[in-house]
């Protein structure tokens, strides 16, 4: 993967190239998966990266940063969220994903994520709720998964998705009141 | 789940009001919502449940699932924040070693966007030594170029005065991750392992010893490459310039990661390249079991280093197979593993993985890992070397070089020529044999002697992995010739000042070619060995008793039966005083036992058959364990020998006992399996159990076809045994089919004198009978009493089977007149053998009403209806 390219597409997606976001995805995802698991398996190699930047990581390998702006980065960011949330269900699947918490033990294990507030978050369940909110709502889905997979604040997020802050504020809440819900309701066994 | 159904406009009022909602101070909500959700009470209802989770959710993945961090511009470590370091720019601390920390770094002129490490002394540890010692690193890197090691790219001094290095970059997973991760079987951990080894072969060409060999120092990239990091402590060992020895000390062992490190580490001694393939060989063994080989997780450092010096480590094979436990070192993951989980990780079973493992790679591995520097392998090259011999199938040197190993191997492996081939395995037993027999003079090696021999008939008798990998022209060619070509040079020169050994070499020889097949040559060579070991000891040695016994075999065989008997009966008891004095092993005196009551069961006595099957048995117990596939075999004719006395129920139970032994055993990979589902699908046809018969039968096919020549005669008795289940079903077709391949079989081998001939001969011309063919079948069927008369008693149940069957077949052209003695004969022997409840009984009874039905006889129909 050519540094440029990702740079390029980002700039098409900014330009209104509908079809750019769908070549940027692969991309985004693949260099992510790359450096996810890389850490998320690994222990105190010097070599490791820091459990917090990995998309930093990604972002710094793929964007020539003189070349993007603000939108550009903001898309970048969205696919990245994306391509976490993948990256992270797919992980927490593959590590006995049954049991409740798989990966946050592994990451508490790993001490390797700021992980701290969102300890008590099922992710598998949270993944599954959020398939069938976006079957609902597919804009408060994507919004959930660019606040929480991506970090973006409500402004970022209002840009991200070419609406208002307001917009993104209620979405936010009442995404988060509906899966709070729908998670307490697919497991009983509670928190 | 409740999941409330509703309407995309439904939905968009839902979250309208619900924005609304939390506008307002809760307190109000309540009045707010009276007035909307007025007529709409499910609307209301679904609000309130939301706006409750809306209350409790505050911090509800609030926090984002990495923190703040994805859009924050990436942080630089503040104490060098913006720090350049020659052309790069520090993006931040990624590790601190033992000697200095770690930068991410890039170029300033970020002109490639190239990342790169840089590795800087640490502050407070810029002592002499240490200094001294990057400066080596430097030089040792500097010198390192090769494909699986990180790159030194650059080098120098800080501002600070503080000396680094710039090294590639490399991501990737620690070695054991990766291979997890992609579930590699051990074969691609062995081909990723071998890669590594390369690696650090380059590194001692270049007089450099890594001295940390460990998984984190080791990543594989995302393109599967891997790359060896940090020979920070590494040293030249080159005499020239090596430092004093005395800078081992214990200060230095914290450098090292103890779990990885060799003894010689431990106490400080000098290091050479052989500590690296110690070092290797505690990664390999993690590689291929999951566990550290001292599973020394909780140990203290004190207690680690003793371990290390002292203790054996478990045999690979051993620690898949049995230990659970939780991986530690410098695995990543301290998750719970067990047999299934490591097996898992590689793409197989735990048993597979065992199998795997044993053998070859336990005693690589345990090479490897050995406390002697001396006794490991010299060098990485030969470690490495030693991995691809196993990869290629071929003879390893960590292996002990027993006589068994390499003749497993020579069997396993297919690349030879034939004429190659029979000269190493002539030469291998030869060789073997002549010290082993040397050796037999010593009482205390006698029984190795007999192993190895033991373990030499069934190898050759059974294994023919030649004749499935081989064989350009395919079928038993190969092993075929090679047993020829042996069977030709032992005849030559070199074999004959050694009598013994070739006495021994014949009678292996003809024991494969028994499992060939090749019922002639195994005659042949078994005489020569006959003529040989009583040329050599004279008849009143126990060794030529044995041969004795083998000659009555021969005797039985050619269906001299009343001969056979006689030296069965004069040499037996020679050979149970010398079994008991301890001359005879009791396999050799089994056998003879054995073949003696099979003799005895085939001239009708029963009684005296089931005893001498059963003093067989009792001797089990005191024949090694490779020989307890003759154990088997006689469980199965004993298992005969009761049906021939109408004890079927007892004989069903034996022959059900003696498959359920081989398969608790892990027997199931010898063709006595074979024999044994024959024996049992035999006696559940008879009992008309068709099913579970049949199941049996193909399950002994598939294990005869697969482990046996197509020629095998165990073969042709279970076709024999299909045959008459699928003319008991009346499926005759298939029957015929079964039954010509048995006939093939049996007279391609053993020729019409086979005591089972006749019964192919019976069911051939039964099946002719029932398809309309009873003339042929009535000339068949009379041969089949002849050959029967002639080689058996008069009274014997196997002639009145016989009589039964043509009786038969004249019933069906009606010659009802000529039937009747023949049937009637027939019922009142197998009644008296085997009892009136035996099934061949009522089939003798049932002949006998059809008869006398068919023949308006309906009083006499009665007599035997009533039966």
């Amino acid at each position: 993967m050519s540094l440029p390219d990702v740079t390029q597409i980002l700039r098409e997606v900014s330009d209104g190239d509908k079809d750019a976001p769908a070549r940027l995805m692969p991309l985004v995802y693949h260099e992510l998966r790359r450096l996810a698991d890389h850490y998320l398996r690994q222990e105190r190699s010097d070599h490791t990266l820091q459990p917090t930047a990995l998309v930093h990581e990604a972002y710094l390998k793929l964007i020539d940063q003189t070349r993007v702006d603000w939108q550009n980065r903001a898309h970048f960011f969205g696919v990245a969220a994306q391509s976490m949330r993948r990256i992270l269900i797919d992980h927490a699947r593959r590590h006995g994903a049954s049991k409740r918490g798989g990966l946050q033990q592994k990451l508490t294990l790993d001490e390797a994520v700021d992980y701290s507030q969102s300890r008590d978050v099922d992710l598998v369940a949270l993944d599954d709720a959020l398939n069938r909110l976006a079957e609902l709502d597919e804009r408060q889905s994507r919004i959930v998964e660019l606040r929480f997979f991506g970090g973006l604040t409500i402004e970022e997020t209002a840009t991200a998705l070419g609406v208002s802050a307001a917009t993104v504020k209620v979405d936010w809440s009442m995404a988060k009141a509906w899966l709070r819900r729908e998670i307490s309701r697919t497991a009983p066994s509670g928190e | 789940m409740v999941t409330v159904v509703m309407t995309p406009e439904q939905w968009k009022h839902l979250r309208e009001l619900f924005g609304m909602a939390i506008e307002r101070p809760p307190a109000e909500r309540d009045a707010y919502l009276d007035e909307t959700c007025a007529d709409d009470p499910a609307l209301r209802e679904e609000l309130d449940s939301l706006l409750a989770s809306h209350d409790d959710a505050e911090t509800f993945i609030e926090a984002p699932v990495f923190g703040n961090t994805l859009k924050d511009p990436p942080q630089v470590a503040t104490d060098i924040a913006g720090r350049r370091i020659g052309s790069y720019e520090l993006v931040r601390e990624i590790g601190r070693g033992g000697m200095g920390t770690v930068y991410l770094a890039e170029r300033a002129d970020k002109r490639y966007q190239k990342l790169v490490a840089i590795k800087v002394v640490r502050r407070g540890m810029d002592t002499e030594d240490i200094l001294r010692r990057f400066s080596n690193e430097r030089q040792i890197l500097a010198s390192l170029d090769h494909p699986n090691i990180a790159r030194l790219l650059d080098g120098g001094t800080t501002d600070d005065g503080l000396p680094y290095l710039v090294m590639e970059y490399v991501e990737g997973a620690m070695v054991t991750d990766y291979c997890d991760l992609h579930r590699l079987t051990t074969n691609s951990r062995l081909q990723i392992f071998r890669t590594i080894c390369g690696a650090v072969q380059h590194a001692h060409q270049n007089l450099v010893i890594h001295r940390d060999l460990k998984p984190s120092n080791i990543l594989i990239k995302a393109d599967g490459v891997p790359k060896l990091l940090d020979f920070g402590i590494a040293k030249v060992f080159n005499l020239d310039i090596a430092e004093p020895l005395t800078e081992r000390t214990l200060t230095e062992l914290r450098v090292f990661t103890p779990y990885y490190a060799s003894p010689e580490q431990v106490r400080g001694e000098t290091l050479t390249t052989t500590s690296d393939v110690y070092s290797l060989g505690i990664l390999l063994y993690e590689l291929l079991t999951g566990f550290h080989p001292y599973r020394a997780r909780s140990m203290s450092p004190n207690e680690l280093a003793r371990v290390i010096c002292e203790q054996e480590p478990a045999k690979p094979s051993t620690t898949v197979a049995n230990f659970e436990g939780r991986s530690h070192g410098d695995s990543k993951a301290r998750e719970a593993i067990t047999p299934e989980s490591v097996s898992n990780a590689r793409n197989t079973q735990p048993e597979k993985l065992r199998r795997s493992l044993a053998g070859d790679l336990d005693n690589i591995i345990l090479m490897a890992l050995r406390k002697e520097q001396a006794r490991r392998y010299p060098s990485v090259d030969q470690f490495s070397e030693d991995l691809r011999r196993h990869l290629d199938g071929l003879p390893v040197v960590a292996r002990k070089d027993t006589f068994k190993y390499r003749t497993t191997k020579f069997v396993r492996r297919n690349r030879l020529g034939v004429a190659a081939a029979a000269m190493i395995l002539l030469t291998l037993i030869g060789g073997i044999l002549a010290t082993t027999w040397q050796a037999r003079a010593l009482r205390q090696e006698k029984a190795n002697a007999e192993n190895v021999n033991l373990f030499l008939k069934r190898l050759l008798t059974y294994s023919n992995p030649l004749i499935k990998v081989s064989g350009s022209n395919g079928g038993g060619t190969t092993m075929k010739e090679v047993l020829d070509e042996a069977a030709r040079r032992l005849d030559g020169p070199e074999f004959s000042n050694q009598l013994e050994v070739k006495a021994e070499l014949e009678k292996i020889l003809s024991d494969s070619y028994f499992g060939q097949g090749r019922q002639d040559l195994w005659e042949q060579h078994l005489r020569k060995y006959i003529d040989i070991e009583r040329s050599l000891y004279g008849e009143n040695d126990p060794r030529t008793m044995y041969a004795t016994s083998i000659s009555a075999m021969l005797l039985f065989r050619d269906q001299n039966l009343t001969e056979s008997e006689k030296v069965y009966r004069r040499v037996l008891p020679l050979m149970r005083a010398e079994y008991r004095k301890g001359n005879i092993n009791p396999q050799d005196f089994a056998e003879a036992l054995n073949n003696f009551g099979y003799l005895r069961r085939t001239q009708g006595d029963s009684k005296e058959a089931e005893a001498l099957f059963r003093e067989t048995l009792g001797l089990s117990a005191r024949m090694p364990a490779e020989q307890h596939f003759l154990i088997g075999l006689t469980r199965c004719t004993l298992a005969s020998t009761l049906a021939d006395q109408g004890r079927f129920d007892e004989a069903l139970e034996t022959a059900r006992n003696a498959v359920a032994e081989y398969r608790q055993t892990g027997g199931t990979g010898t063709p006595d399996f074979g024999f044994a589902l024959t024996v049992l699908g035999g006696l559940l046809t008879e009992k008309g159990d068709f099913v579970e018969a049949d199941a049996r039968l193909n399950e002994g096919e598939q294990v005869l076809r697969q482990l046996q020549s197509p020629t095998s005669l165990w073969l042709g008795d279970n076709l024999r045994n299909q045959a008459i289940s699928f003319y008991r079903q009346g499926k005759y077709a298939e029957s015929q089919s079964r039954i010509t391949a048995t006939e093939k079989i049996y007279l391609e081998g053993f020729g019409p004198a086979y005591d089972q001939y006749p019964t192919v001969l019976i069911f051939k011309g039964l099946i002719l009978d029932k398809t309309g063919n009873s003339t042929e079948a009535e000339r068949i069927l009379r041969d089949a009493v002849k050959l029967r008369t002639e080689s058996l008693p008069k009274e014997h149940f196997w002639v009145a089977v016989a009589n039964g069957a043509l009786g038969e077949c004249l019933m069906t052209q009606k010659r009802f007149a000529e039937a009747e003695p023949l049937l009637v004969e027939s019922y009142v022997s197998l009644n008296s053998h085997l009892g009136n409840r035996d099934p061949r009984t009522t089939e003798a009874s049932r002949r006998l009403v059809t008869l006398y039905d068919l023949w308006g006889k309906p009083s006499q129909a009665a007599n035997y209806r009533s039966v």
